[in-house]
């Protein structure tokens, strides 16, 4: 069971290869920025999680660093794919109270336990930034290749992660369990991320040049 | 793992996975109805696109006849009134013949532009041509018609749209403008097609409402069923100027 949690790495290693690969695909749309992204999140990942088993080393911190600014490279993302004044406004604005909570939570926090409030408030603005995005997908004839769209596969991926972590983090957190130590709650958050990088691998293995412009 | 686990267990794993089944059935209709939706309105706008083209046809025939009714009255009529009048006077026969055969002439041109093979297959230089000629040759208006650049064959319901737009501005110069000339350019450039016609007419005000029953929310609106631009640009006594921009 030690082992189980390398697997996600293992997903994680797989993703960032096939982008790597596909890189061609891409390369002129904001989606380019995903291909260093995967990578980053594949080597602190895979080595903060030997750090921790090797030396039982205080993770936190970088783990918490790190998903205030994965979900700053997310809503920067979707600023500058989402179309509509409005929605890139609320972009930022959802961007500067994300920033306000993890900092907040940051000043808190003695750094040895994660930062579920700050996850879950930004995992909620990126459920609605994901639903603006295909709102305004929705709304053009690029719903009629939306299969061959990066960015829709990537925002699915997004959405369908988020919106399983959310309920995952509040209910541990209502039935005050320590889902990191415990195996067993590592399966659902080993499923999750199986939907997120399979959505991902789809996207890059399907997606086709000509409907990522911009 | 003690019962109170594995009960939280099950519980946060069928909660996390009926969110996740209703998220992706919820995406999956609302992105089927969208495109339902997206398909029915394409659909809609492509016959109404069909029906203005018939529209169109429809106006130019109808202006077509409104013309060889002009034609036959003002011109042929006109000519064999007058060798009616010179048979009276009794005036030399080379005149009389003379007149009989301009008749003539005209006859010929007008059977030949009204010949329905010959309109069916028109292109829009070739319309405006026979247009100006008519004018010219009614001595309704002096007009000059100009192609710059090398012509570059456009969609035919495009040309029927501009060449309806054409002739809705010149049926306002002639009836409303007083003008006594008019100009007409058509000039290809690699990526976009300019059409002006330029009289020196009467003139308007655009900002007076009174004018906007013209026919200039129908052109405006014409040239947008094409994804066309047109402009109209009038001053009192100063003319009126009509630009369409179309890109290639």
């Amino acid at each position: 069971m030690k082992y189980i949690p390398y697997l996600i790495n293992v997903l994680q290693l797989i993703t960032a290869v096939i982008a790597l690969v596909n890189y061609k695909k891409y390369k002129f749309s904001t989606e380019k920025y995903f291909l260093p992204f995967l990578w980053i999140v594949f080597i602190l990942d895979f080595s903060c999680g030997i750090l921790a088993d090797l030396y039982s080393f205080n993770i936190y911190l970088i783990y918490n660093i790190f998903i205030g600014i994965s979900f700053i490279f997310y809503y920067n993302w979707y600023y500058s794919i989402l179309l509509r004044e409005l929605h890139k406004k609320l972009t930022l604005f959802f961007a500067f109270i994300f920033v306000i909570v993890i900092i907040t939570n940051f000043i808190l926090n003695k750094n040895d336990e994660f930062l579920d409030y700050s996850f879950v408030t930004g995992a909620i603005f990126i459920v609605i930034l994901t639903g603006f995005y295909f709102y305004e997908l929705a709304n053009t004839d690029s719903i009629f290749s939306i299969k061959y769209k990066l960015s829709f596969w990537i925002a699915l991926a997004i959405i369908l992660f988020y919106v399983g972590m959310i309920p995952f983090m509040l209910l541990s957190k209502y039935f005050n369990l320590a889902f990191e130590a415990n195996d067993t709650f590592i399966i659902i958050l080993i499923s999750l991320n199986m939907i997120l990088y399979c959505f991902y691998i789809i996207g890059f293995l399907w997606t086709k040049k000509k409907y990522n412009h911009f | 793992m003690d019962e109170k686990e594995i009960q939280s267990f099950l519980i946060i794993s069928s909660v996390v996975l009926f969110i996740l089944i209703i998220t992706m059935i919820s995406l999956f209709l609302f992105f089927q109805k969208r495109k339902n939706a997206l398909l029915l309105k394409n659909e809609f706008a492509k016959k109404h696109f069909e029906q203005e083209i018939s529209k169109a046809k429809i106006e130019i025939r109808e202006e077509t006849f409104r013309n060889i009714s002009w034609e036959l009255h003002d011109n042929i009529g006109q000519l064999l009134t007058l060798a009616k009048i010179q048979l009276q006077n009794n005036s030399p026969a080379s005149d009389i013949k003379e007149t009989l055969n301009k008749s003539l002439k005209e006859l010929r041109i007008l059977s030949k532009l009204i010949n329905p093979d010959a309109l069916k297959n028109m292109s829009l230089e070739q319309a405006i041509t026979d247009e100006i000629n008519r004018f010219n040759r009614l001595n309704y208006i002096e007009s000059k018609f100009t192609i710059k650049g090398q012509q570059i064959k456009i969609d035919g319901k495009i040309e029927i749209v501009f060449f309806r737009i054409l002739q809705e501005f010149f049926s306002n110069t002639i009836k409303h403008a007083k003008a006594t000339h008019l100009d007409i350019l058509l000039n290809y450039q690699p990526d976009m097609l300019t059409i002006i016609a330029k009289d020196n007419g009467l003139g308007f005000d655009l900002n007076k409402k009174n004018y906007s029953g013209i026919g200039l929310t129908n052109i405006k609106n014409r040239a947008k069923l094409v994804n066309a631009n047109a402009t109209i640009l009038s001053e009192p006594n100063k003319g009126t100027k009509l630009t369409i921009t179309y890109k290639l």
